[in-house]
């Protein structure tokens, strides 16, 4: 058992408590609160002076899959019944891996859990799954599989038209996901069918597609212009499907269309440059615009287009752009954590939840505030006066 | 003539100065200081629990010539195809209608240099450039700010398609070898614009601006400028921390950065310590952004990281006004609050790197360009349910 005490306490779920004391046992949070009773067995990190809040949480980035690239490049291969630019039971779990670079730079900054998947090459591109940062077991670090289907609209997947194939066009990316989704209607309408030699064959695409249908798997569909978004929402409409906007650039163009239908957006990385024509009406003012339309909103790295390092940066630019400081903070922690299911798990500092750490000597949104220790499940994984960066050993 | 009162004021030429006062004639700084006198035909605006800095300078970016949301037809700063071009000019292709320029004087950047971008071993001349005017020949203050070459064997957008290093040392090796024997005057029908920019490096008029990353590309670059005396400033330069020694006894200074981007291939190695590292071997320095790498209108997200790293304020903020300025030549008209400097500078809500200061003002020779009356900053109590 251990007791952190004097520290500034973030709870994120509920009022920043000063001097405060948070217990630890077995890598959960057994108890938060102001002069609580220390028990004598517990050993006692001192954190006066110092901001202890939940581990930060990615909602959608690359890293243990491709760590440093562009995602896109992951998701290019593979084909399935639906099309080339269609794979849905591409299961990016298995690309996974614990030891990759990423994930190390990812807990030593902070990060304790993120959603991470395929890239936005294709209009279906696969399974994503959320893990955490430290372990090196993959059954174990995983906490959600699969935590979604990644999907995406705009530019990038319209590269399959260079190869002759089809999506060319913003017309071409819509019309194959109508196509996939009206598959997987009909594949579950047959499987009802009272003539057994009607019902269909198991289809592992269709499968995935289906759950998506019954509301089962979330769509978090890439997104930046809000013709695209427009575009999602009528298919949403036709299909109520549960989705996330991911990257959402251009929602503040349309957010009470979003609000009203309650999705849920995972804005940015703005922390980067506007290359890309969709990209031009970029503004970190968005995340706010969002949260006063009463949006559930999360911020993302995506890394590595942003280095994971700065994903409390993003937060602290939305902030400065409109944000409520609650809203941001809430954005990289417990809003991200429930916008990609486990939230029962990390985001915000509990009692029941896994004891994911993060010491801070200031406050949570100044840049000049520095990561000083984190810890993951209650053990210590990175701390700042130990650690040796590899030129430094 | 316009007077701003009772500000905090962060001259980046010296010591702060609190309850402080700037007056501005024309498209100049005539006095700063505690209590100077105020001629009575000038306008008085109290600036009270505001501070002002100079207008803000990155020594490093693309601004203008690799255009935000226009896609591939909008970059124009790698001369592909021509990897030997010193006599390429990046003023010619600086479009002040990017929409960064406005993002980079709204954030309160007044000066950047526009550069070439690494992919040429030897890539053109360098401008130094005003953000805001009524054309390009308003904004640029120096055509020719520096040459700039490329000692990293970077080619091409993958980090597999690379030169070998030692083919970009040889080129290099050989056209200074080449040119420091040519005469000094040209005749009427033999001019050669190469010829022209390398005779200027080669006499220290014009200084060579060469992109490293790793520690021994810094000790190649000093070795070249050694040898033939060249006036010498190193950028990007990921690993500078490390090379901090050799630097402080070449006197060479560096443009770091961009900093705060994924470590991976060559920016392995790179800290947010590197900056006080420096400051700490008497080493100087400005801080990039690379725009576009980092957008512009983030420049004091760096510096300000940099300070949580251990970097004094009052240095950070020299990284990215007077440094600059100096390392390029300029600081006879930019990069201080000094009585004589252009007026270009920044009135802020509070101190420069507080997250919750916002620009209130900007001006830019002496004219107030941008004005922000409403606070853009978001709800900050932490609520919680």
């Amino acid at each position: 058992m251990q007791a952190f005490i004097n520290a500034r306490l973030f709870t994120v779920s509920g009022p920043v408590i000063d001097q405060g004391t948070l217990l630890e046992k077995d890598g959960r949070i057994i108890a938060v609160g102001r002069n609580l009773p220390v028990p004598e067995t517990a050993s006692t990190v001192d954190l006066a002076g110092k901001t202890l809040m939940p581990g930060l949480v990615e909602a959608h980035c690359h890293l243990g899959i491709f760590d440093f690239w562009q995602a896109e490049a992951g998701a290019k291969t593979g084909s399935s019944s639906l099309g080339e630019a269609v794979t849905p039971a591409l299961d990016y779990y298995y690309a996974l891996n614990p030891h990759s670079p990423g994930l190390k730079r990812a807990r030593q900054t902070g990060v304790t859990t993120l959603l991470t998947g395929p890239g936005s090459g294709k209009v279906v591109g696969g399974l994503s799954v959320v893990t955490r940062t430290y372990g090196t077991d993959r059954e174990q670090i995983v906490l959600r599989r699969p935590a979604g289907v990644k999907m995406a609209f705009g530019e990038n997947p319209k590269h399959f038209g260079k190869q002759g194939q089809m999506p060319a066009t913003r017309m071409g990316v819509a019309a194959l996901l109508r196509s996939a989704l009206v598959a997987a209607r009909n594949y579950l309408a047959k499987q009802v069918s009272d003539d057994p030699g009607k019902r269909p064959p198991h289809d592992a695409e269709l499968e995935i597609m289906a759950r998506v249908l019954k509301r089962e798997l979330r769509a978090r569909i890439h997104a930046h212009r809000a013709d695209d978004i427009m575009s999602i929402l009528r298919i949403v409409d036709e299909f109520n499907i549960d989705i996330t906007l991911e990257h959402a650039t251009e929602a503040y163009k349309v957010a009470g269309e979003i609000a009203r239908r309650r999705i849920p957006c995972v804005t940015g990385p703005s922390y980067g440059s506007r290359d890309k024509v969709e990209l031009r009406d970029e503004t970190f003012a968005n995340p706010g615009i969002l949260e006063r339309a009463g949006i559930q909103v999360a911020i993302t790295t995506d890394a590595s287009i942003v280095a994971i390092d700065y994903l409390r940066h993003e937060a602290i630019l939305a902030h400065r752009e409109g944000m409520s400081a609650a809203g941001a903070l809430g954005a990289i922690t417990l809003t991200a954590a429930e916008i990609i299911g486990v939230a029962d798990r990390v985001g915000s500092l509990d009692v029941g939840k896994d004891a994911d750490l993060l010491v801070l000597n200031g406050d949570p949104l100044e840049f000049t505030s520095r990561v000083e220790r984190v810890y993951g499940a209650g053990r210590l994984i990175y701390h700042r006066e130990t650690h040796r960066e590899e030129w430094d050993q | 003539m316009l007077a701003l009162l009772n500000a905090t004021i962060w001259p980046a030429a010296g010591p702060k100065l609190e309850r402080g006062t700037v007056i501005i004639d024309g498209r100049q700084i005539v006095a700063v200081g505690h209590d100077p006198e105020i001629p009575a035909n000038a306008l008085r605006l109290d600036c009270r629990g505001r501070h002002i800095i100079p207008g803000l300078i990155d020594g490093g970016s693309r601004l203008g010539i690799h255009e935000d949301g226009n896609g591939p037809i909008g970059h124009d700063e790698d001369e592909i195809g021509s990897n030997e071009a010193p006599y390429l000019r990046a003023a010619d292709a600086f479009w002040p209608e990017d929409l960064a320029v406005t993002d980079a004087y709204r954030a309160g950047v007044t000066t950047v240099l526009v550069e070439p971008g690494n992919q040429n071993t030897i890539g053109g001349l360098a401008a130094m450039v005003k953000t805001y005017g009524s054309h390009v020949d308003d904004l640029v203050i120096s055509h020719e700010a520096a040459l700039k070459v490329s000692l990293t064997g970077q080619i091409g957008r993958s980090y597999s398609d690379f030169r070998e290093r030692p083919e970009d040392i040889a080129r290099l090796r050989a056209r200074l070898e080449q040119f420091s024997r040519s005469p000094k005057e040209e005749a009427a029908d033999t001019r050669d614009l190469g010829r022209e920019v390398w005779s200027r490096v080669l006499r220290r008029e014009l200084p060579l601006l060469v992109h490293v990353y790793r520690e021994f590309d810094i000790a190649n670059a000093l070795q070249l400028a050694a040898e033939w005396g060249l006036r010498l400033i190193l950028e990007d330069a990921p690993e500078a921390h490390l090379a901090a020694d050799i630097l402080a006894e070449a006197g060479v200074p560096v443009v770091v950065g961009p900093l705060m981007v994924p470590r991976f291939g060559e920016r392995k190695w790179l800290s947010l310590r590197t900056p006080a590292v420096l400051a700490q071997k008497g080493v100087e320095f400005a801080i990039t952004t690379g725009h576009p790498t980092i957008p512009i209108r983030y420049l004091l997200t760096q510096p300000a990281t940099a300070v949580g790293e251990g970097l004094d304020e009052e240095v950070a903020l020299r990284s990215v006004t007077l440094a600059p300025a100096r390392i390029f030549g300029v600081s006879d008209r930019i990069g201080s609050l000094e009585p004589g400097k252009d007026a270009d500078l920044v009135v802020l809500s509070g101190p420069p790197f507080a997250a919750t200061s916002y620009v209130t003002a900007v001006y830019i020779n002496g004219a107030c360009i941008y004005e922000q009356k409403q606070s853009p900053i978001g709800e900050r109590s932490w609520g919680g349910a």
